[in-house]
């Protein structure tokens, strides 16, 4: 059973006992809450994602959304609040929810090594993984490129396990400000949860990917890109040399102290990949580009 | 009994449990930042990774990655510190989870560790914290609202390209109270290591540092933790000198705390079964039952196959629960761990 099949009245009923397990691939969820607008989007965004019986399974972190004052939650995971996940206002709902998970998530990855960026596969199957910090513009571009018809692997993380491949974690895509309007314009193969306002990110929205990869598939990342967006430099795209896209990707790997030399080696096989760095401000230019960079490894 | 107890007692145990034992079980040793121990114990109980559920070996084998990378960041910083006392005479001690890892104790495979804490002689605090400042530490305010009950130790030194934190500790646990530890006695049956800056507590002394973190701790679990940790000091150390728990003993009272042992030795054996010490056993049961004006604090988790944040005292109960946040027992029951009697009367 998806948590799509789930009669409203029973997904209600799970999430106010604790009882709904959801399948991230990876990683498996239980999860607590009792909030309207959360077990309104879940459905949404969530539609394909096996939930099986928790008597069934058990999770490997139980996540709890716990009012903190009147109209104020936290989510908690394992009984802890994580990282920043501060208490916000319970209409967040479900943006709440995936802040949380991607604080909380990075410890339990290992041995996989993290990188914060999101990973999309086009039609011949080879994927590009884009990579940068927050507003870089990787959510907007890997946004775009699901619209157009490829499959979305990842938001948020880039994982690859301890064999080097790729693991699929393709939960929603965080849209903010003014990419909401931009993607919502080509929506087609996206499916959009509510609008927040977030006090301190501004408009945040979600967006569900109708085409995504399966936790078994199997991913390969032909190409990094690292955007940056800008309204004040020139559209650009330039190829990286190995021991730039290794300075780079340490910033950006969430995990990799945590594996100790391992994860230096794993860090450094991933900097083997083709890679360039893009400065953009048109998001169909930049597409383009992205697109072209897997044509031109031939 | 609550699985996670049958589990610490005996960790052969889980290789029976199915997804009742487990849903109860996961979420409460990742609650408590137990999950690398947890897998330390299971793996040399001989229960093989695909004798647990998926997700269980998922999460304890990244627990125990995370252990490894927080001592290996632990033991660097010790050698830090040598190499920032070197020379100038001071001899520091650490305690807790460094002291563990520095004699490779049991208790600190899979341990959790966040920071450094050094016992330093008074003395020598103004010097110390000139050294360590002139290698690259610098101090801290505490954060508003946090420094209650740190008054054993300076405010947090945090590296500033590490960011590893620091703390000197010229009391082992926050005076004022109705424990406390002889820090000179400590120092000077502590062992000097051939760096000339780390020394040893006697296993005596370790034992009773873990003890009074136990009964001074206003943190639940880390009470929890602690009493984990002397039933592992206990067996690691009569292991190899049949006479320990005697000699345990004997110190407690030369120190003034055959209390506060008799209290964390009935408790541990409340919630971990016997030690491992007949001599401990027999000593404690022959002592008051009751530790007056301490902190006695005995926990077990209520037994239902919930994650931790779920309790079973119903709306009422968990108002009375949140009212009382703020101490131990009402920490537990908010997170829905119970609080027993443990073998003697609550100073609550």
């Amino acid at each position: 059973m998806n948590i799509g099949d789930l009669a409203p009245r029973e997904l209600r009923r799970r999430l106010a006992e604790g009882e709904l397990l959801l399948d991230l691939g990876p990683l498996l969820l239980r999860i607590e809450a009792v909030s309207d607008s959360f077990a309104s989007a879940l459905p949404l965004l969530y539609a394909d994602a096996r939930a099986p019986e928790f008597t069934e399974e058990v999770a490997d972190l139980s996540l709890q959304l716990r009012r903190a004052a009147a109209g104020v939650s936290v989510w908690l995971i394992d009984g802890r609040p994580i990282g920043e996940a501060k208490p916000y206002p319970d209409s967040l709902g479900i943006a709440q929810f995936e802040w949380a998970l991607h604080w909380g998530l990075a410890a339990s990855l290992a041995p996989a090594i993290a990188f914060h960026g999101a990973v999309a596969v086009g039609e011949d199957g080879r994927g590009v993984a884009l990579i940068g910090e927050s507003g870089s513009g990787k959510s907007t571009l890997v946004a775009g490129l699901v619209a157009g018809g490829w499959r979305l692997c990842a938001d948020e993380y880039f994982i690859v396990n301890p064999a080097g491949r790729v693991v699929p974690l393709p939960g929603p895509i965080t849209l903010k400000n003014e990419a909401i309007e931009l993607l919502k314009q080509r929506g087609g193969e996206l499916v959009f949860g509510p609008i927040a306002d977030h006090p301190e990110r501004g408009r945040i929205m979600h967006a569900a990917a109708r085409r995504k990869c399966l936790p078994g598939d199997s991913v390969v990342v032909a190409a990094l890109i690292f955007p940056t967006y800008t309204t004040e430099l020139p559209f650009a795209l330039e190829r990286l040399s190995p021991s730039e896209v290794f300075t780079r990707l340490v910033r950006q790997s969430h995990n990799r102290q945590m594996l100790g030399p391992h994860g230096f080696h794993r860090l450094a096989a991933v900097a083997q990949t083709p890679a360039s760095a893009l400065w953009f401000r048109d998001l169909d230019e930049a597409l383009t580009a992205v697109r072209a960079t897997l044509g031109g490894l031939g | 009994m609550p699985p996670i107890l049958q589990l610490l007692r005996a960790p052969g145990i889980v290789a029976s449990w199915g997804v009742a034992e487990w849903a109860d079980t996961l979420p409460r040793l990742l609650q408590a930042g137990m999950g690398g121990t947890a897998a330390t114990i299971i793996a040399e109980a001989g229960v093989a990774a695909d004798q647990l559920p998926a997700a269980v070996g998922r999460q304890l084998t990244a627990a125990a990655i995370g252990s490894e990378a927080e001592l290996r960041s632990l033991r660097w910083e010790l050698g830090e510190v040598v190499r920032a006392l070197r020379g100038t005479g001071i001899r520091v001690v650490p305690l807790k989870g460094a002291d563990f890892l520095l004699r490779n104790a049991r208790a600190a495979r899979g341990r959790k560790v966040s920071d450094l804490d050094l016992l330093i002689a008074p003395a020598d605090l103004d010097r110390a914290t000139a050294a360590f400042v002139a290698t690259g530490w610098s101090m801290g305010d505490e954060p508003t609202g946090k420094s209650e009950g740190r008054e054993h130790h300076l405010p947090v030194m945090i590296h500033k390209v590490r960011w590893t934190q620091l703390e000197l500790h010229y009391q082992v646990v926050a005076e004022g109270g109705t424990i406390g530890l002889d820090v000179a006695a400590l120092l000077a049956q502590a062992t000097l290591q051939p760096d000339g800056v780390l020394a040893l507590l006697s296993p005596e002394d370790t034992t009773l540092v873990t003890v009074a973190h136990f009964i001074r701790n206003k943190r639940f679990l880390s009470a929890f933790r602690d009493l984990f940790d002397l039933r592992q000091l206990v067996a690691e150390f009569t292991a190899s000198d049949a006479d320990f728990g005697s000699r345990l003993a004997l110190r407690a009272e030369r120190l003034g705390l055959e209390a506060a042992l008799s209290r964390a030795a009935r408790d541990s054996t409340a919630l971990f079964g016997l030690l491992a010490s007949p001599e401990l056993v027999a000593w404690a049961g022959k002592q008051a039952p009751a530790l007056a004006g301490g902190s006695p604090l005995v926990l077990i988790p209520d037994g239902a196959t919930r994650p931790p944040f779920r309790t079973r005292l119903g709306r009422i109960g968990r108002m009375f629960a949140r009212l009382r946040s703020t101490h131990p027992r009402g920490q537990a029951l908010h997170a829905g761990w119970q609080l027993i009697a443990g073998g003697g009367a609550s100073d609550e």
